[in-house]
C-alpha cells in the first residue's frame, strides 16, 4: 500500500507523522529539536515543493510511506489522485491522511515564519516547539493508522484518514 | 497515450478545448452550440474526466479546477513520476486557456465573491467564449 501523509507545505506535520509512522522518532517521549531536524524534509520544502510527492520509506508492512505539501486543496487533493490512480489503473492501494487537523497555532505561525517568509530563524523555534506540544497526537494518528493497518479495516481500494 | 486538459474556469475551457480536440464542437461552432454541449457533460471539479478518445486513440481527460491549476499540474507530474507505471512519457499536461482575456480575469476574480457569485458564475461560459480563439491555439498546437 501507499500511504501518503498530506498538509499544507509539506514541511512539519506530514513529516512528523511519516517519521512516527517509520519510526525514525520514538513514540514514549516527546522528541528533541535535533532529532526533529535531523528528519528528512523537516523544515525544509518551501512553496516551490508543493506538490510533489516525497517518498520517506518503507514500514515494517513493507507499505511505502509519502509525504505531500498541497496548500489549501485538502479534499480536492484526495479527489485528484483517487481520479489519476483510476486513470492509470493503479493496482495498489493509496492511503490518503490528512495531518493539517492535528497542527496547533504555534506550527502555523511558525511554519509560515521559516517556510513561507523564508526566515527560519524567526520561525523555526517556533515551530519545533509547536509539533512538540502536538506530538502525541501524531503519535495516536499512526498509531491508530496501523493499527487499521495491521487488521485491515482500510479494504482493497482507496480510503482517506482525516482525524 | 493521455492528453489532460486543465482549467481554473471550473470547466469551461478545459471542456471547449477537449470538445475541439475531439472535433466535437468546430472552430465555427456557435455560443448556442457550446452551451448546449457543456450542458450535457457533469463533472465533479478535480476528478479527472475521460471526455473521449480521439482518432488515434489518445484518451482525453479534463481536469476542472477552481483554484491551484499550477500546482494540480504539478501534483500530476509528480505522481507519474513517483508511481512509475504511470505513462509519464505518454501523457500531456496542457493549460487549456494560457492567456485569458480581462474580461474573463475579472469574471473570475469576481465569481468568488460571495455577493456576486451567482451573477459571475453564470457569466464564466461567455467569457470563456469569448477566448475560443485561444483555447482553440492550444489544440492545435498540443496536437502538433
Amino acid at each position: 500500500m501507499n500511504i501518503v501523509y498530506h498538509c499544507f507545505g509539506g514541511a512539519h506535520s506530514s513529516v512528523t507523522a511519516a517519521a512516527i509512522h517509520l519510526g525514525w522518532l520514538p513514540a514514549t517521549k516527546i522528541p528533541t529539536f535535533e532529532e526533529l531536524m535531523k528528519i528528512p524534509y523537516f523544515d525544509v520544502q518551501i512553496g516551490e515543493d508543493h506538490g510533489v510527492f516525497r517518498y520517506l520509506g518503507e514500514d515494517e508492512q513493507l507499505n511505502k510511506v509519502y509525504i505531500i505539501g498541497r496548500r489549501n486543496l485538502k479534499d480536492k487533493f484526495e479527489k485528484l489522485v483517487y481520479g489519476l490512480a483510476s486513470v492509470y489503473d493503479w493496482e495498489d492501494d493509496f492511503l490518503l491522511i490528512n495531518t493539517m487537523p492535528l497542527v496547533n497555532w504555534k506550527m502555523v505561525l511558525g511554519g509560515y515564519l521559516s517556510r513561507g517568509l523564508e526566515t527560519p530563524k524567526l520561525g523555526r523555534k517556533i515551530v519545533l516547539k509547536g509539533v512538540q506540544e502536538s506530538f502525541f497526537k501524531y503519535v495516536a494518528l499512526v498509531s491508530e493508522v496501523k493499527t487499521n493497518l495491521s487488521h485491515h479495516t482500510y479494504g482493497k481500494h482507496f480510503r482517506s484518514v482525516n482525524p | 497515450m493521455k492528453i489532460f486538459y486543465l482549467c481554473q474556469t471550473a470547466k469551461y475551457a478545459a471542456l471547449l478545448a477537449g470538445a475541439y480536440h475531439l472535433k466535437k464542437l468546430e472552430n465555427n461552432s456557435t455560443y448556442k452550440e457550446f452551451v448546449k454541449y457543456i450542458q450535457n457533460i457533469s463533472i465533479q471539479l478535480y476528478e479527472p474526466y475521460l471526455l473521449g478518445k480521439d482518432e488515434s486513440g489518445t484518451g482525453v481527460y479534463i481536469i476542472a479546477t477552481d483554484m491551484e491549476q499550477n500546482l494540480v499540474a504539478k501534483i500530476i507530474d509528480s505522481f507519474m513520476l513517483t508511481f512509475p507505471n504511470t505513462d509519464k512519457y505518454n501523457t500531456i499536461i496542457t493549460d487549456s486557456l494560457v492567456q485569458p482575456n480581462l474580461f474573463l480575469i475579472c469574471t473570475l476574480k469576481l465569481s468568488n465573491l460571495w455577493p456576486l457569485k451567482l451573477i459571475f458564475k453564470k457569466l464564466l461560459p461567455f467569457a470563456v467564449w469569448l477566448n475560443r480563439k485561444k483555447v482553440y491555439n492550444t489544440v492545435i498546437s498540443t496536437q502538433t
